[in-house]
């Protein structure tokens, strides 16, 4: 690290430990808030993932035949 | 359309009929019934097959079985109501008590087998690798583990 960006770091405000454990906390309360989403909710969100990964992947790299968007209803 | 149901239900009937002793939907999906939704493509489904002729396990019967149900395996998946399913034979003891201990749910009057959230994360720290130790720290924070029976695997399977 040149010494420039050395003293720039030094004076960057930095999250408090305070701050960094409220906003732990908080993901972990949204993550276990989406895991008690009934189980055909999360479904349809897997569906619509594939539907919008699918295509950046397959500009990406060549996709296996089963990598494609499920067709199926949540 | 068809729906996850309909995948179910085949499972169902192929132990039914005696083609797999038992099953347990595992990896990607198993993390979406407990958590949070994640990006896949495919149905992981663990089973037990009939006891075999030989030690050599082969999928090759139930592929047929499937067949004869008008789902066709294509390079170890297959498509059952526009869903690749991948059937993967329980590779050891914690696989085995992985499929044997599932929670068994319900989904329009349909039972599945989903292996329980500590054996999934035993099962992916067995095999290592970094997306794994991500899903594990997911389910960890989604607050559904059962962090002393997860210790409990780690250390009769001699998980590090």
């Amino acid at each position: 690290m040149t010494r420039a960006r050395a003293d720039k770091a030094a004076s960057r405000g930095r999250p408090s430990e305070e701050l960094l454990s409220r906003q732990r906390a908080a993901k972990a309360r949204w993550r276990s808030m989406v895991a008690r989403q009934p189980f055909r909710e999360k479904v349809a969100i897997v569906l619509d993932m594939q539907k919008r990964l699918y295509p950046i992947l397959r500009g990406r790299r060549s996709m296996r035949w089963w990598e494609r968007p499920w067709d199926i209803e949540p | 359309m068809a729906s996850l149901t309909d995948v179910f239900s085949v499972l169902n009937g192929l132990r039914a009929d005696g083609v797999i002793e038992e099953y347990a939907v595992g990896g990607a999906m198993a993390m979406v019934f407990w958590a949070e939704p994640t990006a896949t493509f495919d149905l992981d489904v663990f089973v037990f097959l009939p006891e075999p002729a030989s030690l050599i396990v082969s999928l090759e019967p139930l592929y047929a079985a499937l067949q004869g149900r008008g789902f066709n395996a294509v390079s170890e998946h297959v498509m059952i109501h526009g869903t690749p399913v991948q059937f993967l034979v329980s590779p050891n003891e914690l696989g085995d008590e992985a499929i044997e201990m599932a929670a068994e749910h319900e989904l329009d009057g349909v039972t599945f087998r989903v292996m329980r959230p500590e054996h999934l994360c035993a099962l992916w720290l067995q095999a290592g690798g970094a997306k794994r130790r991500e899903r594990v720290e997911v389910l960890r924070q989604s607050g559904v583990l059962d962090e002393t029976l997860l210790q409990r695997l780690l250390t009769k399977y001699g998980i590090r």
